[in-house]
């Protein structure tokens, strides 16, 4: 990680990082607000449906610079840990459904998609640098 | 673990080279911009570097990147 950045820019990588998790949380919020009040019409419910989705935007952002000033090398750790990510996700939604209906997990639990998301990418990064320090 | 993500057939001679200069890795990782880390995956064979990074290497050890990469016997 021996790329550095001028102190002003790492300011304001900072800074936009604050403002993307603000985002990310009241963007969730505000959008589980207009989606479950009982008194959002159908277009302010459809306005909720967008937001979920959009608030993710300033944290990709946020990984996506954050990528830009690793060397290649822990960029390709990246990169190969969110492809295992990815199939991890998979696999744990596809073993959650399963267990729903076999009914050993109750339906009226579900997953929190950001969460899951989340841990699957730590998790699938963490294998890949496990494996990039320890394959022979 | 082999064979999940087969290990590049190159062999290269970057640890020779640092050794001859007494450098660390956190050194040579400084010079070319990369991390120690990097340097290390590079001499341990586990992975291949890009061709700019292979080229600073070349640059700054003052010799060419088929002096210090070579494909390992029968690839």
């Amino acid at each position: 990680m021996a790329k550095a950045i001028p102190v002003k820019q790492a300011a304001r990588f900072w800074l936009f990082t604050v403002i993307a998790a603000v985002v990310l949380y009241y963007g969730y919020t505000i959008s589980d607000y207009l989606i479950f009040n009982p008194t959002s019409s159908t277009a302010m419910k459809w306005l909720g449906v967008a937001m979920a989705p959009i608030a993710i935007l300033p944290w990709l952002f946020v990984l996506v610079v954050s990528l830009s000033v690793v060397d290649e090398y822990y960029r390709r750790v990246v990169m190969v840990g969110t492809s295992v990510a990815f199939v991890l996700d998979i696999m744990f939604h596809m073993a959650f459904g399963a267990a729903v209906q076999a009914h050993v997990v109750s339906q009226s639990y579900y997953i929190l998609e950001l969460g899951a998301g989340i841990v699957s990418w730590l998790i699938g990064v963490s294998l890949c640098l496990a494996y990039y320090r320890l394959r022979q | 673990m082999p064979g999940v993500l087969p290990a590049p057939p190159v062999k290269n001679r970057l640890r020779v080279l640092r050794a001859e200069r007494g450098w660390s890795q956190q050194e040579l990782g400084n010079r070319v911009g990369v991390s120690r880390q990097a340097i290390n995956a590079v001499e341990t064979g586990k992975f291949d570097p890009s061709l700019p990074l292979a080229l600073k290497l070349a640059r700054i050890f003052e010799t060419t990147v088929e002096a210090m990469f070579e494909l390992e016997p029968g690839d």
